[in-house]
């Protein structure tokens, strides 16, 4: 009964025409939190020193190819301190990258120097050891480009929720009606001045309002919106997914071996507890419970919930008037909010 | 190796080493309740070396869903359509300007209307 009635309160906006109102909420509440998440991402223990590590991996890499820094001769400057611009005026005042290029050189095959352009190592499948354990390069280059992953995923989450919340098919709607009111305005005045009567086209459209053709103009870019959001979001669904499970893989690495401690306990218990043993029994129910606990906080849970909570966006915009749907939409936001939530609240004390 | 065949070889060995897990833990079970310790010792090192396999063949296919080349053509085609709802905006943010310059220039009319007006008057 309770659904019914909610069903019905919430029926009239979503079949009352293609706008994003109805799922406005779902979307800027998905946005807000997968940038929360990113943001928590990207701050985490793991990440506070990505920038120096990938510059050694690729220091290393030039090293590889006995090469070294140098100044570009073909660069910008010529490394000399910047100076502002001659000339009357302010212009913008150039910085260090628009008097010095310094750049990695490495020899050719005839020995002249060459331009390099220096990529981090390939991480391959096949090089990963037993056990999964990681080489500190290979940490670097997997959490460099899940940094890329949570950075995409922030800024698609960003540019979906201004389209969907922006103001400005509104603003244009009015615009197009004080723009109509203002030239049936001065059509008027015209006529007066040459003794002649107010067109009858312009007589409509001041008789019958601008407003009408400012809703008119309101309507058809809210359409225009609508459906340029939802094909926005249909073609981005599997690319979120693919960004999304990359993210949670690469939570899953970073810690992998915190995930694995309480189910080492359990197994350990269990293979102790003995026929009758009352105490290994409680043992067991303890570990369980602590491993439960583990799985349940594991923080690649919340960029799993990315893509989970994208695709219940994506089916509630294919049908608008599907109470349902958009329900399931939001119970997967919120439940993306929660963990979200306590995730943040990880990264936070752990910086503490 | 496609994506989907490394998709379907890692199915394909998560499914068996769980198999030569489960049976390792039925074994187990059978030898606990026999009290044959060294068979238990003995199936708990086969199951542990297959956990130790699952977790390799699990990490080979994280590292491959987090290539650089895959990343990039992720960042890229998402990038994409940033740019799409990015474009649509700034598309309604000029309409919205030609229509206010529009609303301008009619109101400069009208008051330049004005005051022909009252000199003809």
């Amino acid at each position: 009964m309770k659904h019914l009635i909610l069903a019905g309160a919430f029926a009239l906006p979503l079949v009352s025409g293609c706008t994003t109102e109805p799922v406005r909420p779902v979307i800027k509440t998905f946005a807000d939190t997968v940038q929360q998440a990113v943001s928590a991402g990207n701050s985490s223990f793991t990440s506070s020193d990505l920038d120096a590590r990938v510059a050694a991996v690729l220091r290393q890499e030039l090293a590889k190819q006995r090469g070294l820094y140098f100044l570009d001769p073909e660069g910008a400057g010529i490394c000399e301190p910047a100076i502002p611009p001659p000339g009357p005026g302010v212009a913008a005042a150039p910085g260090f990258d628009d008097v010095c290029t310094v750049r990695p050189f490495a020899p050719g095959p005839d020995g002249t120097p060459v331009a390099v352009d220096l990529i981090l190592p390939p991480v391959r499948p096949s090089e990963i050891g037993p056990d999964g354990a990681l080489t500190d390069t290979q940490r670097t280059v997997l959490e460099f480009n899940a940094r890329r992953a949570l950075t995409a995923l922030g800024e698609y989450a960003a540019a979906i929720s201004d389209l969907a919340t922006s103001t400005e098919p509104q603003g244009v709607a009015d615009a197009a009606s004080a723009a109509v009111t203002a030239i049936g305005t001065a059509a008027s005045a015209a006529a007066k001045i040459g003794g002649k009567p107010v067109p009858r086209d312009v007589q409509t459209v001041i008789s019958t309002g601008s407003t009408l053709l400012g809703d008119l103009v309101g309507e058809a870019l809210e359409a225009r919106r609508y459906a340029l959001l939802t094909e926005i979001v249909r073609k981005a669904d599997p690319l979120v997914a693919d960004l999304s499970r990359a993210s949670a893989d690469w939570f899953y690495i970073a810690q992998h071996e915190v995930l694995a401690a309480p189910y080492t306990a359990l197994r350990g218990a269990l293979r102790d507890s003995q026929p009758g043993d009352v105490a290994g029994m409680i043992a067991v129910q303890q570990a369980e419970a602590a491993a439960r606990r583990s799985e349940a906080g594991a923080d690649w849970r919340v960029f799993w919930q990315v893509a989970v909570a994208h695709h219940a966006i994506l089916e509630s915009l294919e049908e608008p008037a599907d109470f349902d749907r958009l329900m399931a939409a939001n119970s997967r936001i919120h439940a993306l909010v929660k963990s979200t939530k306590a995730f943040v609240a990880a990264v936070e004390a752990a910086k503490e | 190796m496609s994506e989907k065949q490394l998709i379907d070889m890692q199915k394909s060995l998560e499914f068996s080493f769980g198999e030569i897990i489960r049976a390792a833990v039925a074994e187990q079970l059978k030898a606990k309740f026999a009290g044959d310790t060294a068979r238990f010792d003995e199936l708990v090192a086969l199951e542990d070396e297959a956990r130790s396999k699952l977790r390799q063949a699990r990490m080979q296919a994280m590292v491959a869903d987090l290539s650089t080349a895959k990343i990039d053509a992720l960042v890229a085609g998402l990038g994409d359509k940033v740019s799409r709802a990015r474009d649509l905006l700034e598309d309604l943010r000029r309409t919205r300007e030609v229509l206010e310059n529009l609303r301008k220039a009619a109101e400069l009319a009208t008051a330049i209307l004005g005051t022909v007006a009252t000199i003809l008057a």
